[in-house]
């Protein structure tokens, strides 16, 4: 009864949520060479938007084990993924498809 | 190639893992035929999947391929639940008749269709991967230059050894006395995918994260090494869950793990209460 109206008041709770209107956004793209910029700046405690535009010709995924996102890219296509708000520290994401093209989100004060 | 053969070498083995364990804790069903046709299914998914990519993620308003896995994982989450709760009531019942007649109803993996959503899912999520970046691959480099997709296939077919190689350890080795209470493995497999489900949903903003970063086990083990990538396609891990991610796993399992016992009770006093009147 108690998990039931937890996962209730969960749900009615998304309905009033924020609408995540002050996402930070970042840019990104990724290029023959790898990503670029290959490290992102943020202040931490912020929701976060990274978008990302793919100037290769071959299909990409952007993963991050530790914020949380994995999503594939067509060749030429534009993609936003989503995390945070984050701690202050150094974040990690990757292209899934390639080995060794990398990047890092580094959340600290400004 | 070798860079091509372990991207899609680790793709197939993430979804080969879920397959073998929840293969392995089903034994003594025969399951065969759902494993076969939940891999079909989910091969025929995984290219159809693969072709609608760009349309799944601009459909809602950029948040498509997001709500789609979230979808899948619900779903499995669903079957896996399903299939647990159905194990421990047949389970039993298997159990009493085959005292009587020994191999008859034993092995009977009727009803057991739950599986194969389960392993079309896992299959799914992984071979549409696979499917786009060998695709890709074909495209961009044509076949002149077809070591790479060579190094593809011969992934694939490496991936495959190693699961299969991987469920017949798990059965065999004695290890599978910890499959004995296949409740808990698949409770605690439902009970990763539908917090990695919340997580994506939390992520986005469809859901309230209750903390984004509750708390952080980098230190025991890293989300970003070897170990930590294993326990999150397998319990849904994750070094620094959101709070949602935590309540989610928590009641899933709770919820999964008390239906089988209040079932397995409400049987065996069915049981009781048959024999008082014989």
């Amino acid at each position: 009864m108690l998990l039931r109206c937890l996962l209730l008041a969960s749900i009615f709770s998304a309905l009033s949520l924020p609408a995540y209107a002050e996402r930070l956004t970042l840019q990104l793209q990724l290029n023959a060479d790898g990503f670029s910029p290959k490290t992102l700046t943020a202040p931490p405690n912020k929701a976060i938007k990274i978008e990302l535009i793919n100037n290769t010709n071959k299909v990409a995924e952007l993963e991050s084990y530790d914020m949380k996102f994995e999503k594939i890219i067509v060749p030429k296509g534009k993609i936003s993924v989503y995390t945070g708000p984050l701690k202050a520290g150094k974040y990690h994401f990757f292209n899934d498809y390639a080995s060794n093209v990398v990047g890092i989100v580094n959340v600290k004060l400004p | 190639m070798l860079a091509v053969l372990l991207i899609v070498f680790r793709e197939v083995l993430e979804a080969g893992l879920i397959i073998s364990i929840v293969a392995a804790a089903c034994k003594g069903l025969t399951i065969r035929l759902q494993v076969v046709s939940g891999i079909v299914l989910g091969l025929l998914g995984a290219v159809l999947l693969a072709k609608f990519t760009s349309l799944i993620e601009d459909s809602l308003s950029g948040y498509g391929q997001e709500v789609f896995t979230a979808s899948i994982l619900a779903i499995a989450t669903l079957m896996l639940a399903w299939q647990n709760i159905w194990m421990s009531v047949k389970g039993r019942e298997i159990a009493e008749k085959s005292r009587q007649n020994i191999k008859g109803l034993l092995l009977e993996g009727k009803g057991s269709f739950a599986i194969v959503i389960v392993i079309a899912i896992a299959v799914l999520r992984e071979g549409s991967e696979v499917v786009l970046f060998l695709y890709s691959l074909f495209l961009s480099s044509g076949l002149t230059e077809n070591s790479m997709l060579l190094g593809g296939l011969l992934g694939t077919a490496l991936g495959v050894l190693v699961t299969y190689s991987l469920y017949r350890g798990i059965v065999m080795i004695p290890l599978r006395y910890i499959f004995s209470s296949s409740n808990v493995i698949l409770s605690l497999i439902a009970a990763g995918l539908s917090s990695q489900a919340v997580g994506i949903l939390a992520n986005i903003g469809f859901l309230p994260q209750l903390g984004s970063q509750v708390w952080d086990s980098s230190f025991l083990l890293s989300s970003n090494g070897w170990g930590g990538v294993l326990a999150h396609s397998v319990i849904g891990y994750t070094a620094t869950p959101m709070g949602v991610q935590i309540l989610t796993w928590c009641t899933v399992l709770c919820v999964i793990s008390l239906t089988t016992q209040r079932l397995k009770q409400s049987h065996n006093q069915n049981k009781d209460t048959l024999n008082a009147t014989h």
